[in-house]
């Protein structure tokens, strides 16, 4: 394995009484598709402004392409690209004149920034737009704007701190399509979110984040291998005795079953077939039922297992 | 790395409307309305000839005093008095329909009736006093020589006529020191002053905590020295060319002359607008604060310092003089005008280099204190 693309160890970030990043570790791989998954006000901002030497911390070592990172480290910053949160782009610019400009303050070449800037155009598909004023564009071509500007200057890490906020589903598709390409063309990405569908969607490697804190790392599976539940059955019953209810509960694999609002709600732990042995069990005591789900576990309910809430809290 | 921000920056400050109106439109809106107020000031204070009613009482010797109201209404620039000879009834209207400041009336004596409702007209009315008392105390003085040696009466004449007035009138420049222009100097000073508003901007999309365009620039590889040199070169040049545009409209539509040393005038807008836009950048780059506060601030002081430089009242900067010099000495739209104003009155320009040089030295310690406020600069939270 070589050196790490991004290596944090030990970090500590305090406001006054709060402590916003506790003895935080971390490492990223080159070619990763990283995600920092949290609610918000978990410290994934803050680790992305201390990762880009934006802020100050109280203890720790950032280093990023196997150098500590400072706030005149031209060199590392050169192959960094980053996409705010919010929307970081001249109002008084035109689409075309954004990019062009943030693509300048790392590419000093006029002829090789006019191409780049040209392919980031088409990346975002911003093309029938690139003499607009951002005040004319809606709200998800803004974000495009907004990533086409951080990703210009085609650099070797991106780090996009939740891109998709406020974005329509058509424009966060192209979004997170945009990010997986940018992937395959070589880039190691950072991509810190609140939405677990995305992050599941696109990355290869999860840190789940509360209090500031690393709660568990890997990729999703290795994620749901963590945690008790594999399966939730939940199946509509019209009326369900309770010694019928206490005897799927001690089903193979069941480790609790509840009856609420006619429907039952079976949560199994491994095993297989854990849904025929249920149905198995209501056909033979003719119980009718009617409406059947089987939920795999999400990296919700691995959030809820670690930290006892839910992720959207 | 410069000319990418210098030629972005000017395209950012040419686009924004409010810095517009601030730097052009203001500047222009103000200098009409100082026009409309401040127009007459100087016409206001030249003297022209009283109009009085002159009524000779009948049967009354008025050889002396018809020689001495000839001698002080003959036309020309020393013309005192413009004398109508009418009739009792036809003074009083005169006097009532305001045509006339006084009634001069010849009889034992010299007497004057003024109106007590023409408050405009004091000077005037102390001026009739004064003429009325002065010819009544030679004609005494005349009568009483006559009565009592017939003889020395043309020796009082001689030495009446050998009275002669010590003191000269002499300009102490030959510029143009009207009061009304005082004032559009201090507007100008203002103006450059307001050219703190694009610096308070540069510091505002410099800084990370304060905008989301501040934080993507500061993660660029691009040195911050070089790039903010640019971007404060093309505030000054915006706001240079915006205070020259409101002076040619100072001086070919609205007239007020600037004088004949338009190179000078150029150089106090440059270093006056290096100056305004320094001093917003350093403001812009102290503390925390919301740039909408630190606007504030600047718009605060730039006009508590106009105010003392006598933007608003032309006595000001003397008064400041009396109590608390130095502050003309550092204030900076004091420093300003000051320029503009040695330019007319002083024959050398030994003041005005001084003013000049002050204005960059004070610039130098805004530019250099910005950049040991941003160098290397990590946030304790964004």
């Amino acid at each position: 394995m070589g050196t790490p693309v991004v290596k944090i160890e030990n970090l500590v970030k305090r406001y006054k009484e709060l402590v916003a990043l506790d003895h935080f570790n971390l490492t990223i791989e080159e070619g990763e598709v990283f995600g920092l998954l949290g609610p918000n006000g978990s410290g994934k901002t803050t680790t992305i402004n201390c990762l880009l030497s934006l802020l100050a911390f109280d203890k720790g070592t950032v280093e990023v392409f196997g150098k500590e990172i400072r706030p005149d480290s031209y060199d590392i910053k050169k192959r960094i690209g980053v996409v705010m949160q919010n929307v970081a782009v001249y109002d008084e610019l035109t689409v075309y004149e954004n990019i062009d400009y943030f693509c300048g303050l790392y590419v000093k070449d006029k002829a090789t920034r006019k191409k780049y800037v040209q392919d980031a155009i088409d990346f975002v598909e911003l093309n029938d737009f690139v003499k607009f004023y951002p005040k004319k564009l809606s709200g998800g071509l803004l974000r495009r704007l907004n990533i086409a500007c951080g990703i210009a200057h085609k650099p070797d890490l991106i780090i996009l701190d939740e891109p998709t906020v406020a974005v329509d589903p058509q424009s966060r598709n192209k979004i997170l399509e945009g990010i997986q390409e940018l992937n395959r063309q070589g880039a190691t990405i950072i991509y810190t979110s609140h939405y677990m569908e995305e992050v599941e969607q696109i990355c290869t490697r999860i840190a789940i984040m509360d209090k500031g804190k690393n709660l568990a790392i890997g990729t999703k599976d290795e994620l749901k291998q963590m945690i008790k539940k594999s399966e939730t059955i939940s199946i509509e019953i019209l009326d369900l005795a309770d010694e019928d209810l206490k005897a799927i509960g001690k089903l193979n694999h069941v480790y609790e079953a509840t009856y609420e609002n006619h429907t039952l709600k079976v949560l199994c732990s491994g095993g297989k077939h854990n849904l025929p042995h249920v149905l198995e069990y209501l056909q033979s005591k003719n119980i009718p039922f009617d409406r059947v789900y089987s939920e795999l576990p999400t990296l919700n309910d691995v959030f809820l297992e670690i930290t006892g809430k839910e992720l959207r809290d | 790395m410069f000319f990418h921000s210098f030629i972005y920056t000017l395209k950012t400050l040419i686009r924004d409307k409010g810095q517009a109106f601030w730097c052009v439109l203001f500047p222009i809106v103000l200098a009409t309305m100082f026009n409309f107020a401040f127009g007459n000031l100087d016409s206001n204070e030249a003297f022209s000839a009283i109009d009085v009613a002159v009524v000779i009482e009948e049967g009354k010797e008025t050889e002396a005093l018809q020689s001495a109201l000839d001698s002080v209404s003959a036309e020309g620039e020393n013309q005192l008095l413009n004398i109508s000879y009418v009739g009792r009834e036809a003074a009083e209207k005169m006097l009532a329909e305001n045509k006339v400041v006084g009634i001069l009336t010849a009889g034992d004596q010299l007497t004057l009736k003024v109106s007590a409702a023409m408050k405009n007209s004091k000077l005037e009315q102390s001026i009739l006093k004064v003429f009325t008392e002065q010819y009544n105390l030679y004609a005494e003085s005349m009568m009483d020589v006559m009565k009592t040696n017939p003889a020395g009466v043309m020796d009082l004449i001689n030495q009446m006529n050998a009275e002669a007035n010590y003191v000269k009138h002499k300009n102490f420049t030959e510029g143009n020191i009207s009061a009304a222009l005082t004032y559009f100097y201090n507007l100008i000073a203002m103006a450059c002053l307001y050219g703190s508003f694009l610096g308070n901007s540069l510091a505002h999309y410099g800084a990370a905590n304060l905008s989301a365009i501040g934080a993507r620039r500061l993660v660029s590889p691009v040195n911050k020295f070089v790039y903010d040199i640019g971007s404060v070169c093309a505030a000054i040049v915006m706001e240079v060319v915006s205070i020259t545009l409101s002076i040619f409209y100072i001086r070919y539509i609205l007239g007020i002359d600037f004088g004949n040393q338009f190179g000078y005038v150029l150089l106090t807008v440059f270093v006056g607008c290096v100056l305004g836009v320094t001093l917003g950048y350093f403001i812009g780059n102290i503390g925390t604060a919301s740039s909408q506060v630190k606007f504030g601030i600047l718009i605060s002081s730039t006009m508590i310092c106009s105010v003392l430089s006598g933007l608003m009242f032309n006595g000001m900067r003397i008064t400041v003089d009396q109590f608390c010099p130095v502050i003309n000495k550092i204030n900076p739209a004091a420093l300003i005008s000051d320029s503009f104003y040695s330019l007319v009155i002083y024959p050398d320009h030994s003041r005005y280099f001084y003013n000049v040089i002050i204005c960059a030295i004070e610039a130098m310690v805004f530019i250099i204190g910005s950049f040991l406020l941003t160098r290397r600069k990590k946030y304790a939270s964004l």
